[in-house]
């Protein structure tokens, strides 16, 4: 077998390990697996290379430097039993009127931090703002997510208290958010009724990756086709073990129960710093 | 798009090990679990590799069951 590529073909090529430096590389063989080639890359399939190369195997994940960061960002959070959650949902979800209406009621109990995700205006962070958490806005501009070193960054101005529960709130999107860790110890997904009872079927990479997910805005359930149970299912499906909750952001109905999680997870931090 | 910083991390990645040399050859394997679209991100790494040393580079792409989201190998220019 090639080890250049794993294809099964003969051997072509000299391999060269990272530890033990380069060695030339001849790969004579054909390809008929997918290349991706630039625009004005014009040859023919199947191709023969022929030029001498140096290979050199990394096996290396992809995003590891995200990664490296993320876990620089948990251990900062657990040294300081920081309770973190990455709220992710999509753009209209109802993630900031559900930490507006968090931060008041939770107002005196363990101090709340917010570090808001967009990719313009500083309007979400106002609103934190306005309900007297301190926050951090990222404006990603382009950019579909936040990555660790964004919160990194967040966290050099923001600086939460030993003890803060600190809620990141994602860039609204149902795709991107899912594949990058921030270092958060929770990720916590919403979907709103008026979403339709089939995204976790069409989108399941986000539930999958979720620990809790908030059915938002049940107060608009009589006037929508949204079927919860089915909702559900799906979303068990993608995640068999997530913890499911209806809540109204706007009513407060169930939130009682968003408030016991949190707890029961800020008391799961405390626990783990002292084992 | 997240592909873009996926393939962002690809091109940093290439130029790190590569060292000043030209990479000819990208080589890596996307989960069909992964949620990276093989296509999105073949389009976004000509984009980014553009201004590098990976300019030109091409990408083989192996999609494989699971999230596996990797780089296995780098092929260099060699040095006269």
């Amino acid at each position: 077998m090639c080890t250049h590529c794993g294809c099964g073909m003969p051997e072509g090529a000299t391999i060269a390990d990272l530890q033990s430096g380069a060695v030339a590389h001849e790969h004579l063989h054909e390809h008929d697996h997918k290349h991706h080639h630039p625009p004005d890359h014009d040859h023919a399939h199947p191709h023969v290379h022929t030029h001498s190369a140096t290979v050199v195997e990394l096996n290396a994940r992809i995003l590891e430097k995200n990664e490296r960061l993320a876990a620089r960002n948990r251990g900062w959070f657990e040294g300081r039993e920081i309770l973190a959650v990455n709220l992710m949902s999509a753009p209209g979800a109802g993630k900031t009127t559900l930490l507006e209406r968090t931060i008041a009621d939770l107002a005196g109990k363990f101090p709340l931090s917010v570090i808001e995700g967009d990719q313009a205006s500083l309007r979400d962070g106002e609103r934190i703002r306005a309900c007297g958490a301190p926050v951090v806005q990222v404006n990603t501009g382009t950019g579909c997510h936040l990555d660790a070193e964004m919160i990194g960054r967040g966290l050099d101005r923001l600086k939460p208290p030993v003890g803060a529960l600190l809620v990141i709130e994602n860039v609204g999107n149902l795709v991107c958010p899912a594949l990058f860790d921030l270092g958060e110890r929770r990720r916590v997904a919403i979907l709103s009724v008026t979403e339709g009872d089939d995204k976790p079927m069409k989108y399941p990479h986000m539930f999958r990756a979720a620990d809790l997910l908030l059915v938002n805005k049940i107060d608009l359930l009589p006037h929508v086709d949204f079927d919860v149970a089915r909702a559900e299912a799906a979303a068990r499906e993608a995640a068999p073990h997530i913890t499911i909750l209806r809540v109204s952001a706007k009513t407060g109905e169930g939130l009682a129960g968003w408030y016991d999680w949190l707890a029961h997870e800020r008391g799961a931090v405390h626990t783990a710093v002292l084992s | 798009m997240h592909e873009l910083a996926v393939a962002q991390s690809i091109v940093e990645k290439a130029e790190e090990v590569a060292a000043g040399r030209t990479v000819l050859r990208i080589t890596i394997e996307i989960g069909m679990e992964s949620c990276v679209s093989p296509e999105a991100l073949a389009f976004c790494f000509e984009l980014v590799a553009e201004q590098s040393a990976a300019a030109g580079a091409m990408l083989d792409i192996f999609e494989m069951p699971g999230q596996a989201l990797n780089v296995k190998s780098l092929e260099l220019e060699e040095a006269a």
